[in-house]
């Protein structure tokens, strides 16, 4: 699984949200890859204007929300 | 206030004397003062704000013509999100959404240049004159900028990009939701403001307490120091929270109110961090109007109201 975390370079939400992803992936044994992406053009090409974009596999699951590590959990478990 | 008598109760307790005890029962009030404001006003901005999502910002300034369409997205600014990197994909979907590109530029303007929590405590700080003049001459700027930059032709600097169709539904969140969000989001804000507040606190404090009026006089207060307060703000990043109480004691100690409002606005207005960001979506002759198109702004307004206050 790929999972994409949207946000420019400052944006403290975006970059705790990532943190956040990585240690859920961490615990739960999760294979995914991680990354973020800070070139905001490629968020706009998605068509969403709020960061941070969350992305699974090409799949903008939420954007601008930062939602609590379990309610992070259960979006990542329901898609593996 | 319950925040003075704290203040000087304070001191009093720690048996402070002259300069220091002004200096410490400034930090000790406006610290309080500001984040008592902050608080309140950020958690119900975020919560107003859960009604104005950017795609309903974008619809709303979609098809306005000229003047109208300026002045909304000026006003729409004022009411965004405080942090420049949360602006930059709303402009960028704006954009995308074929808006005007003078709106668009006016909107990115303003959003950074008048915060709306700074409009609530600012009046507490330096009085409702000179908030009404923060405001009023932000938004004159940021759509004199728009609707120069539009009309020199600078909307081919933007970076060529495509606007996709977000696969997010937004629905409508219910009361509950709403104040969650607003919850969570004001409790981010507020954590990132307050070092900002603290620092700037402790800077002004240390002014009110110590800096002789003679220097303030002797350097800052003729014309020219309108020149350096731009020059010094422009590259410097910082919330605008943490610059309010800095200027707050220079005008106590003398600093023409114009030379102050061009401080505060140059550091709200742009920085480097911003720039960066930036560069990623246009190019450098776009940054460099806009930079330019903002700074002459604030330094005319800034020489300005020196003459005329």
């Amino acid at each position: 699984m790929n999972i994409t975390v949207y946000g420019p370079d400052g944006c403290s939400n975006c970059t705790a949200l990532k943190q956040t992803t990585e240690a859920v992936v961490e615990r739960h044994d999760i294979d995914a890859d991680v990354t973020k992406e800070t070139d905001m053009t490629k968020l706009a090409a998605k068509g969403v204007m709020s960061t941070p974009g969350f992305e699974i596999d090409d799949e903008m699951v939420f954007s601008g929300s930062t939602p609590s590590e379990d309610e992070l959990e259960s979006i990542i478990t329901e898609r593996l | 206030m319950v925040f003075e008598r704290f203040a000087t109760y304070v001191v009093d307790a720690l048996g402070l004397e002259g300069a220091l005890r002004a200096a410490a029962h400034f930090w000790v009030y406006d610290t309080l003062k500001i984040l008592a404001i902050l608080t309140a006003v950020i958690f119900g901005v975020t919560y107003l704000r859960t009604y104005f999502p950017p795609e309903k910002i974008r619809d709303y300034l979609d098809g306005k013509t000229a003047f109208t369409g300026y002045a909304l997205a000026a006003l729409l600014g004022i009411v965004s999100p405080f942090c420049s990197c949360s602006t930059i994909p709303i402009f960028l979907g704006m954009v995308g959404a074929g808006i005007p590109f003078g709106i668009t530029i006016t909107f990115l303007a303003v959003s950074p240049m008048i915060n709306e929590a700074a409009l609530f405590v600012l009046p507490g700080v330096v009085g409702l004159e000179l908030t009404a003049l923060y405001a009023v001459s932000g938004i004159a700027i940021g759509m004199t900028s728009g609707y120069s930059l539009n009309r020199l032709g600078f909307d081919r600097y933007v970076n060529e990009f495509e606007f996709g169709d977000s696969g997010v539904d937004i629905d409508e969140p219910t009361r509950r939701e709403r104040l969650e969000e607003a919850y969570v989001e004001a409790k981010e804000i507020i954590l990132e403001i307050v070092p900002y507040v603290l620092v700037g606190v402790g800077v002004g404090a240390f002014i009110h307490g110590y800096l002789p009026e003679q220097m303030v006089e002797t350097y800052l207060s003729g014309q020219w120091g309108v020149f350096g307060a731009v020059a010094v703000g422009v590259p410097m990043y910082t919330d605008i929270l943490g610059v309010i109480p800095v200027v707050e004691s220079l005008i106590g100690k003398g600093l023409p109110v114009g030379t102050g409002l061009a401080f505060m606005m140059s550091v709200a207005a742009l920085s480097l961090p911003q720039f960066m960001i930036l560069k990623k979506v246009m190019q450098k002759e776009l940054i460099a109007a806009y930079a330019t198109s903002l700074a002459s702004g604030i330094l005319l307004i800034g020489l300005l109201f020196n003459v005329v206050l």
